[in-house]
């Protein structure tokens, strides 16, 4: 009635990347490989990506390998009260300083992994600027601690 | 307030399912605990283990996380509590810099995040969340790539909300932004679409993106504000937990939607709606472990919906048709495997034996 058992496909290798934003600048902290698990968030349905900020880890040419959003550079912060009627409200800051993460799949053809800001506006018009990009060392090698 | 105040002692599983490369690992870092407070702290990790256990949907999806305890010293007890924001002037020496009075607010706590991170990555590499509990009974808390709450009656209740927005991609879904009665100039959401899959500006039942769980006699939209200069003060019109459209959110009084009366992500006391609850289920259930069904001698069509009942993808081979039945499988019946593996089966044709 049955056979052996199918092989299971290997564990997924992950990168996780950290930024640091300050005001406007942001700038990678560090990236490393992970043994683990990317989750997927978005929508992977969704054909078009949002406006916001987003991730693409590109080949060499240029090809987009993985896209995945990340979390906003936030303007403002968010605060809670422990009044249950009134439980949080946004603040803004002056000048926006913090960390992020963002998490991809391990490919061993990617070349860099781009940040990207893309504009309100509709998906003809609205402009999309890279903010700072992440030259990745050579497949095989070790991440770590990036200028 | 530097790492020199405090020392990282180590890293405890309070919750393990099995390899981390395979879970969601969730780690939960203390501040503000001394080193004769470890005890302390573990309770009070462990508590904060509990809470989300409680809570739906992780209760269901719980054999996909590993919990993390890392313990780690402060010189001395509590956070920076300044007299600035109506506090006592507290200075406290922690590993983590806890401090309440962050850009004036006296609730707003926050911890030096890029440590946390530090610490997260030495210890467990494969962290998906961070959470850090304050040793202090004042309320407050934050989020953010680090959720911090404090020790105060609720306060764990921010590092949920938290957790929906940082690692669940979840948008807030209140109707405010400095607060009802405050602003003035939140009144029309710009009319483009929020990424995030519980708020919409979408009005249309048949392309909204919670479709599936509105019923046909709900309306749509389900409630409108009348005044759009101000928060909707209008009661639920319908049963708790009916899905539907509900004007107000995303930060604006109108033109934007959620998807129930209250959530989580609207009032921290909240349970979760069904859109954020399977948005996160969404999210971890890959990461979570499922028996494979026996479905041998069974009939194509009966297979595959037992196969796919028990959250696995099913694949045949073999002679396809109303008359296929099961003669092999893999993997084998009973067998553990992730979320979303295929289970293939070899079919026959013709009378079962």
């Amino acid at each position: 009635m049955t056979e052996p058992d199918a092989t299971e496909p290997a564990t997924p290798v992950a990168v996780r990347f950290v930024f640091a934003y300050d005001g406007d600048d942001v700038r990678v902290v560090s990236y490393r490989q992970v043994d683990m698990v990317v989750p997927e968030i978005a929508d992977p349905t969704a054909a078009e990506p949002t406006a916001g900020l987003r991730a693409e880890l590109r080949a060499a040419d240029g090809g987009i390998l993985d896209r995945r959003a990340v979390p906003a550079v936030p303007a403002d912060v968010e605060v809670f009260s422990p009044d249950p009627e009134r439980t949080a409200q946004r603040m803004p800051v002056d000048r926006p300083t913090g960390v992020f993460v963002v998490l991809v799949p391990y490919l061993p053809d990617a070349d860099h992994l781009a940040l990207l800001s893309d504009a309100s506006g509709s998906a003809a018009t609205r402009a999309v600027r890279e903010i700072v990009r992440v030259p990745l060392r050579p497949a095989g090698a070790e991440g770590g601690e990036t200028p | 307030m530097t790492t020199a105040d405090g020392q990282v002692l180590g890293t405890t599983r309070i919750i393990d399912h099995g390899s981390p490369a395979e879970r969601w690992n969730l780690v939960v870092l203390g501040d503000g605990y001394r080193a004769n407070q470890m005890a302390q702290f573990a309770q009070d990790a462990s508590r904060f283990c509990a809470t989300l256990q409680a809570t739906h949907p992780f209760d269901g999806v719980w054999s996909g996380l590993n919990l993390y305890r890392v313990d780690v010293t402060s010189t001395d007890s509590g956070a920076d509590d300044p007299a600035a924001c109506g506090g006592p002037g507290t200075r406290a020496r922690t590993y983590f810099d806890a401090a309440f009075c962050n850009n004036g607010a006296r609730r707003l706590l926050l911890v030096n995040q890029a440590t946390a991170m530090a610490v997260a990555d030495q210890q467990v590499p494969q962290w998906h969340s961070i959470v850090v509990i304050v040793n202090s009974t004042e309320y407050g808390g934050s989020g953010g790539a680090v959720a911090t709450y404090s020790l105060a009656a609720a306060a764990e209740q921010i590092a949920l909300h938290e957790l929906g927005h940082s690692a669940f991609g979840l948008a807030d879904e209140y109707e405010s932004y400095l607060g009802c009665g405050v602003d003035t100039d939140r009144d029309h959401h710009p009319n483009q679409e929020p990424g995030e899959p519980n708020v919409t500006v979408n009005t249309n039942r048949a392309t909204l993106k919670w479709r599936s769980l509105v019923a046909q006699n709900t309306p749509v939209p389900t409630t409108r504000n009348a005044d759009c200069a101000r928060c909707d003060p209008q009661g639920n019109p319908l049963p708790a937990g009916t899905v539907g459209l509900y004007e107000g959110a995303h930060y604006f009084h109108c033109g934007a939607f959620r998807p129930q009366f209250d959530c989580r992500m609207r009032t921290l006391n909240k349970p979760y709606c069904a859109v954020c609850s399977q948005q996160i289920r969404r999210v971890l259930l890959p990461f979570t472990q499922v028996t494979v069904p026996f479905v041998g001698e069974m009939r194509q069509a009966a297979a595959h919906r037992r196969v796919v009942a028990a959250g696995l993808v099913p694949r045949f081979t073999g002679q396809t048709g109303p008359s296929a039945w099961v003669w092999r499988q893999s993997p084998t019946p009973g067998r553990v495997v992730r979320y979303g593996s295929v289970v293939t089966m070899q079919l026959r044709t013709g009378p079962i034996p």
